[in-house]
């Protein structure tokens, strides 16, 4: 019960932040120098037809008007049609969501293998030598910017040995994910390198704790010890850890996509942004933000299953 | 007790970040070459001891464009991270000092700016404001000083109920003074270890945005833009974006372990 009128009290606190974001994209939107009609119609201006699509887009009416009108839309989860694409928003993201969001889970799974490999290889070992190095590849991992290690990896594996495709989405489900592979591990680089210092911290902060010793004490195998008693308990930060950075990663999968020409949401972001389409770029943003805010209650709520000891209040 | 020595790590990082800031001071002394003069008779040349790092398309010394893009990108990140830092650091400071409303307030702000992911806030700031360095700044602070802000708030939070604070009230300090000169050195210790490795984060970012075009624009050398560009000549000339990238790599390297020596040596202290 309490958990529940906590999850309640947390999604009416977003409705205000919501409608606080609401006016800033949409300030944001008016903030823009130039007029939205000149700048989409570009080359095809003609007076009467930059009357008409600011009559489409709503930008004749009061400033008032207009933003009660992004607040329906909002609302609604109907926010028009893009300008430049000639399809409702709602079905490119729909659409364009599928690529991002494989893309994210098939990055998340390769942190958690890197990562876990490598976290539980620097903590556990005994040996400075073997932690020194992994933390040494980690400390390079998150130097390394995203977009480089893709490019160069789109040279080695995709245009030299040819081993995967070198960028785009390909149709089919194996073509799909056989795509994924170059850019989930050029974004898997820097969640990996801090999730394997996570752990790696974790496991020689809970290594040294009186449970632990005890259950040695107690005569049970290294293994059950090490799967049971030290590595449930550092799921907790690395899941949460693991969730905010998967956030950012569906969020900001731009520059991967960017690299890789995959047409995602970050690819249809860029688009918009780049052909001042506005209506997209508003509603993208603000998709974009009440996913965030989701993602962020789930994990605060996600806490409390990982670790009966945090009260939710 | 045994004297805390210098790490070996933190000695490493610390030369290289040394040589980098030479290159980004007197660029001239490690390059003959200017970063902007084009050769139409040594187009995508692989490296040689005329050219180290090879050139572009535009027959552009690479490595001259990489040593003078130093100057840029280190700029980037340290100034990034300066205004970023002092504004986090000051709103966080003042909010939990005062707490109540003025705490709610920040707290309500930092609510909506968490909604909006860091790359995507930093895009739109810059496609609104349109792209160049100074907007990129701009945008980078903008987004940058929340993690300072909440950072330090939660230190001062717990910092302002400890018996010094109550003592420098009833002297009758100044609020002004209280929080400053009492408080703040007390708080600044995480912030400041977090700085150093944001440095790194703000140069990634800021080369990040120039790869995506937002940034720094054409003939200007900067790590980011260069390994864009050399993007459309990967096949032909792998050294156009290799050879920045692998720099930016180092320097964020030197800057992580010297941050972390810093923050051991803080913490021997």
């Amino acid at each position: 019960m309490k958990e529940f009128n906590y999850i309640i009290k947390r999604i009416l606190q977003m409705i205000p932040a919501l409608l606080v974001i609401t006016v800033i994209i949409f300030a944001g939107m008016r903030l823009i120098p130039g007029d939205p009609a000149i700048t989409m119609l570009g080359t095809h201006y003609s007076d009467a037809a930059a009357e008409g699509l600011r009559h489409k887009l709503g930008l004749d009416q009061p400033l008032f008007f207009q933003y009660l009108l992004f607040l329906k839309q909002v609302l609604t989860f109907d926010f028009g049609n893009s300008i430049t694409m000639n399809a409702p928003v709602w079905d490119l993201f729909k659409q364009k969501a599928v690529v991002t969001l494989t893309l994210t889970l098939v990055t998340a799974i390769f942190t958690i293998i890197i990562s876990f490999i490598f976290g539980y290889a620097a903590g556990m070992s005994r040996h400075p030598l073997i932690s020194k190095t992994i933390d040494s590849i980690a400390l390079v991992m998150l130097s390394i910017p995203e977009f480089w290690i893709g490019i160069q990896l789109m040279l080695i594996f995709g245009l030299n040995l040819k081993l995967l495709p070198v960028g785009g989405w390909g149709s089919t489900w194996p073509e799909h994910i056989r795509s994924m592979i170059l850019p989930a591990i050029s974004g898997a680089m820097g969640t990996s390198a801090l999730m394997i210092r996570n752990i790696e911290e974790e496991i020689t902060k809970i290594k040294k704790q009186d449970y632990v010793d005890f259950a040695y004490s107690k005569g049970l195998k290294k293994g059950v010890v090490r799967n049971r008693y030290i590595l449930k308990n550092v799921m907790v930060s690395t899941v949460t850890l693991l969730s905010m950075r998967v956030i950012g990663m569906f969020a900001g999968s731009v520059v991967i996509e960017t690299v890789f020409a995959l047409p995602g949401l970050g690819s249809l972001l860029m688009q918009g942004i780049m052909a001042r389409d506005y209506t997209l770029v508003q509603s993208l943003v603000y998709i974009f933000a009440v996913i965030v805010l989701v993602m962020n209650l789930l994990t605060d709520i996600s806490y409390s299953f990982l670790n009966p000891r945090i009260r939710l209040e | 007790m045994k004297k805390k020595k210098i790490s070996i790590s933190f000695l490493a990082g610390g030369v290289v970040l040394l040589i980098i800031l030479g290159m980004a001071v007197v660029p001239q002394a490690f390059t003959s070459q200017s970063p902007i003069s084009q050769d139409m008779s040594a187009l995508l040349q692989a490296p040689s001891s005329a050219h180290w790092f090879g050139t572009d398309e535009l027959g552009r010394d690479i490595f001259a464009r990489v040593v003078y893009g130093t100057r840029i990108d280190l700029a980037i990140g340290v100034f990034a991270m300066l205004v970023s830092a002092i504004t986090g650091t000051l709103l966080g400071l003042v909010a939990a000092y005062y707490g109540k409303t003025v705490d709610a307030c920040l707290m309500r702000v930092l609510d909506v700016m968490t909604a909006f992911p860091f790359i995507i806030l930093v895009i739109a700031i810059v496609a609104i404001m349109g792209s160049g360095i100074r907007n990129m700044f701009i945008a980078i602070w903008l987004v940058g000083w929340k993690d300072y802000a909440k950072l330090v708030r939660s230190e001062v939070l717990s910092e302002k109920n400890i018996e010094y604070v109550a003592a420098a009230k009833t002297l009758g300090y100044s609020n002004l003074r209280i929080m400053l000169r009492h408080i703040l050195p007390n708080v600044i210790d995480g912030a400041f270890v977090y700085a150093i490795s944001d440095i790194m984060m703000c140069m990634l970012v800021g080369a990040s945005l120039s790869f995506l075009g937002l940034g720094v624009s054409a003939p200007t050398p900067e790590w980011g833009a260069i390994i864009s560009g050399g993007r459309t000549f990967i096949t032909r000339a792998w050294w156009i974006s290799v050879f920045p990238g692998i720099v930016l790599a180092v320097t964020g390297v030197a800057i992580s372990l010297v941050g972390k020596g810093t923050a051991d040596m803080m913490k021997g202290r």
